[in-house]
């Protein structure tokens, strides 16, 4: 089986509500604070700098952005 | 190979606690597997009992849930029979120093080729939060209410004892730097022992008045400081890496 395909929840963020314990570790690692909760759904203000944080530190594969463009040379 | 690829997905999501950091570390894990290009028919993860040693489950590879403590002596026999395995143990501080301590001291004397990485969170998770041999000093817990009175393990200076050895300290809020001890374990060909420095919310963290796992995730990028290069051995609160290539005499 493969890992679920998840929302995107913004053009660089994708979410998996399936995976997702609201631990808000995400939420309170963000430097910018681009992530909240809206009535259980995670929604971004679109403020995302692509540093990755939430999806390095998030404990159950719920997050994923992809790096920047100058980071993947 | 990418690391999903190292993860059961219809297992998901795991019973670990919303905020527990052991989900990070098993993260890193699969990222270090991916960049060491080590192949899922080449490698067995072996976990004994506790929220740790849930993770045997949890990746896509050959795996063992053994019985609580035994999880070094069942990953180095599986070691002897097949010495082309990558063997790797995923497990807790009460199963591998507690309960498995005797294992771990000999297995670190032999410098058996086995990979162990154990969640140290000062506590036994799983059965309620009762005090461990790694809990800190004068901390409150379910069996010691008014705080231990007991000192810690010293889980590097057992490994440091010896002739030969590879340990690290690093934490799941320094998730680069264990990526790093991770990938540097893999390769590393004897006995390589990775403390990485966690915590429990639930039955430990609310006790001490944390509300949220990343408080407790905050608080050990407060108490924990790098060394990239000790002098020595590591002191308290610092995360680094000791090895030592000598011959066994
Ligand atoms: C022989 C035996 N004794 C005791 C237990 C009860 N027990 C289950 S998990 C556990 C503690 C595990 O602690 P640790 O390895 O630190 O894992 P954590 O849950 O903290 O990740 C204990 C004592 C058991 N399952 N088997
Ligand atoms: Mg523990």
């Amino acid at each position: 089986m493969h890992q679920a395909i998840g929302k995107k929840i913004d053009p660089l963020i994708t979410w998996r509500p399936e995976y997702c314990k609201r631990c808000f570790t995400c939420i309170n690692i963000c430097p910018v604070k681009n992530l909240m909760f809206q009535d259980d759904e995670m929604v971004s203000l679109g403020k995302c700098i692509q540093c990755q944080l939430c999806e390095k530190y998030c404990p159950d594969f719920t997050i994923e952005v992809p790096p920047r463009k100058e980071d993947k040379k | 190979m990418i690391y999903k690829d190292y993860v059961k997905w219809d297992r998901m999501p795991t019973n670990w606690c919303p905020g527990c950091s052991i989900g990070t570390v098993f993260r890193h894990l699969t990222l270090a597997l991916e960049k060491a290009a080590v192949p899922r028919e080449q490698m067995v993860v072996v976990s004994g009992i506790g929220c740790s040693g849930r993770a045997a489950g949890y990746f896509n590879v050959d795996s063992v849930h053994v019985t609580h403590g035994r999880a070094i002596p069942v990953a180095e026999g599986i070691k002897r029979s097949n010495e082309k395995l990558k063997v790797i143990v995923f497990s807790g501080d009460g199963d591998l120093v507690g309960i498995g301590g005797n294992h771990f001291l000999h297995s670190a004397r032999r410098d058996s080729d086995i990979k162990v990485i154990c969640i140290n969170n000062g506590i036994y998770g799983m059965t309620g939060g009762q005090m461990a041999p790694t809990t800190p000093f004068g901390e409150k817990t379910l069996t010691s209410p008014f705080g231990t009175s007991y000192a810690p393990l010293n889980i590097q200076g057992i490994v440091t004892s010896n002739a030969r050895y590879w340990y690290a300290r690093t934490s799941s809020y320094h998730v680069n730097h264990l990526l790093k001890c991770l990938g540097e374990a893999l390769e590393w060909p004897g006995f390589a022992f990775i403390e990485v420095m966690s915590f429990c919310i639930e039955n430990f963290g609310r006790r001490q008045g944390f509300k949220n796992g990343f408080d407790m995730l905050f608080k050990l990028k407060q108490d924990y400081k790098l060394n990239p290069k000790p002098d020595g051995l590591l002191k308290n609160h610092e995360l680094g890496v000791v090895k030592n290539v000598g011959q066994a005499s």
